[in-house]
């Protein structure tokens, strides 16, 4: 198991590096000079020659990709200038508003596709399942962003049940009151988000469940006498849910995309809106920050699925 | 859907019995993406006004002139979506394109040469994968420019890995078999069997899945133009709905129209790519994991 895990760990380094290549090679290619790009509008000559020497872009190329490096492991990731503050200051005030909404966002999509997925395979050739089938594949079409505004018009706007943005009320409530109001500006976000990562599972726990229950272990177990309930849960499900698990690995890129739009709709203090900002802004270090760390988070988190999943399936472990 | 095309034959030839649903279904999203490619294709030639010109009270609600009504600065937004087509279609087919290309040329040769080509292959796609597309793509079109042209490059190098992974499974699948082993052993090169054999034989799936790579295409470049990164030169359905956003208690229907163009088009793309799938096999998110 530790085995396994060391060396799933080794695995990530060349994709690590990789992104770091990546990255050294966007900042080269971009049109113009790069110190000019990265210092943004309005740089004195005195910051530009700071941020030249900074990146090593006096060097040759290969003693550029060395700064680069040295910088980044460092845990320097330059100087936000919308901000006027270090990139890695910037992005840990917004981190934690990231995650909140993400984990609740992924934790509702996930659970709820997964289960009205096997549900549906259990209704298949019912009105209910092709009712569930039409909502899966409109959810499955429809952008985030405009979901989101939808959902802003119609619960926020006409309705006022909840409110249309930001994570608290201005003037912050204090004591009890801060929580629910908290949790009152969660609600549409996390839905919006839930919605967005919802079709995905629904679709692929409904295929892996149908194909599941023709198995013959299922054959097997209806023979030993075993109750339905208990062939579908026990036998069918667990074993439908190992893609699942891969699943979440492979698309938290694609959903923490939708969370980012969703943040830019919901005005949500996170990365995306961040993101969303340092475009307005044209900030470019703060683009390329909040890029390397949501991709590095994305490579560390597909590592973790997948030594939970050889936990789950020790067939994993073997091979 | 394969049986329903396979045994009751062509769909023109069920003549007298009802079309059923999904009959009905695939052939509306035919249309819609016939439309999109017509009104791609002939532009602001047919539409009602000028799209670009301010033309009545800003953000006036729809009415006979203006069945769409008018956004935050008189502009007609039925005319604005029928122009935003061709920036949408133009996206889709051009990264949908790159992809393609990048995708089957990488995949056949990992798939077919195995070794050390395919290891490298491999890990590329895989690295891919995990990158966030939508945050490797705002990072790539905010440093190398947000002209059409670039957005299409971009959008088909966040795309390949998905089309490289089943050309590759297709080519595994062929090299084994007694047509392409014959060729090697009369002493055909490896790139002539790869174009002459196992291509052709192979490219199935990776063609039913352009459906899917165009509404992924569309999808991306459509979060690009709303978070401000589309081209600035061109009308864009996600573009539009970030201009309303400004006035949307005013002017809801500059946000929703826009909108439901979007969700229809994707609508009708993900419904031809189920089909697709189908008939011409390969795979969707299940068969990936």
């Amino acid at each position: 198991m530790l085995r396994y895990s060391l060396i799933r760990v080794g695995q990530a380094v060349p994709t690590l590096v990789f992104l770091v290549l990546m990255t050294f090679l966007v900042v080269r290619l971009a049109p113009g000079d790069p110190a000019y790009a990265l210092a943004g509008d309005n740089a004195s000559p005195q910051y530009i020659e700071q941020i030249r020497h900074q990146y090593g872009l006096g060097q040759p190329l290969l003693g550029q990709l060395g700064a680069y490096f040295r910088r980044l492991f460092s845990g320097d990731l330059g100087m936000s200038y919308s901000f006027q503050e270090p990139v890695t200051t910037v992005i840990s005030g917004r981190i934690g508003a990231s995650l909140q909404l993400v984990a609740c966002g992924l934790l509702l999509g996930i659970g709820g596709g997964t289960l009205l997925g096997a549900y549906a395979s259990r209704a298949a050739g019912t009105v209910r399942e092709a009712v569930l089938n039409v909502v899966g594949l409109t959810l499955y079409s429809i952008p985030i962003f405009w979901l989101g505004l939808l959902l802003v018009y119609f619960l926020a706007i006409q309705a006022h049940w909840l409110p249309a943005g930001g994570q608290y009320s201005f003037p912050r409530p204090t004591g009890a009151a801060a929580v629910g109001d908290g949790l009152r500006h969660l609600v549409l976000p996390t839905v919006a988000l839930a919605l967005y990562t919802f079709p995905v599972y629904y679709r692929l726990t409904r295929a892996r469940m149908s194909a599941v229950m023709t198995e013959e272990y299922i054959r097997t177990a209806r023979a030993i006498g075993f109750g339905e309930r208990r062939v579908f849960f026990r036998h069918g499900l667990r074993n439908a849910l190992l893609p699942v698990l891969t699943m979440a690995g492979l698309t938290l890129g694609q959903s923490l995309g939708g969370a980012l739009l969703t943040e830019a709709v919901f005005s949500w203090p996170g990365l995306g809106t961040l993101m969303a900002g340092a475009i307005g802004q044209r900030d470019l270090p703060l683009i390329m920050g909040v890029f390397e760390v949501v991709a590095v988070a994305v490579v560390l988190a597909t590592i973790a699925t997948d030594v939970l999943y050889a936990v789950v399936d020790p067939r994993v472990r073997l091979t | 859907m394969k049986q329903a095309l396979s045994a009751r034959g062509p769909i023109l030839r069920a003549a007298g019995r009802r079309p059923s649903v999904r009959t009905t279904v695939v052939a509306v999203a035919c249309a819609v993406m016939f439309l999109a490619l017509v009104l791609a294709a002939l532009h602001s030639a047919i539409t009602p006004d000028d799209p670009t010109k301010s033309l009545a009270a800003p953000n006036s609600s729809p009415s006979a002139a203006h069945p769409f009504g008018t956004d935050s600065l008189g502009r007609d937004v039925l005319s604005r979506i029928m122009a935003g087509t061709r920036y949408t279609m133009v996206l889709a087919v051009g990264s949908t394109a790159v992809s393609l290309v990048v995708g089957t040329v990488l995949g056949l040769l990992a798939g077919y040469f195995v070794g050390w080509t395919d290891t490298a292959v491999s890990r590329l796609v895989e690295m891919f994968l995990t990158i966030p597309h939508l945050f490797l793509a705002i990072l790539l079109v905010a440093f190398l420019g947000n002209q059409w042209w670039v957005v299409v490059v971009v959008l088909g190098l966040t795309m390949w890995p998905v089309t490289a992974r089943l050309a590759r499974a297709e080519a595994l699948r062929l090299r084994g078999r007694e047509f392409v082993e014959a060729s090697r052993i009369a002493g055909v090169g490896g790139l002539r069997v790869i174009v002459r054999h196992v291509a052709p034989n192979g490219l199935g799936p990776v063609v039913a899945n352009a459906s899917m790579q165009m509404a992924e295409a569309v999808l991306l470049s459509a979060g690009l133009s709303y978070i401000g990164l589309g081209d600035p030169s061109q009308i864009s359905w996600g573009g539009m709905i970030q201009e309303a956003q400004g006035s949307f208690q005013t002017a809801p229907w500059a946000i929703v129209c826009p909108g439901a163009a979007l969700t229809v088009l994707l609508l009708s793309l993900h419904t031809l790519g189920d089909v697709a799938v189908r008939v011409l096999g390969g795979g969707n998110e299940a068969d990936i994991v």
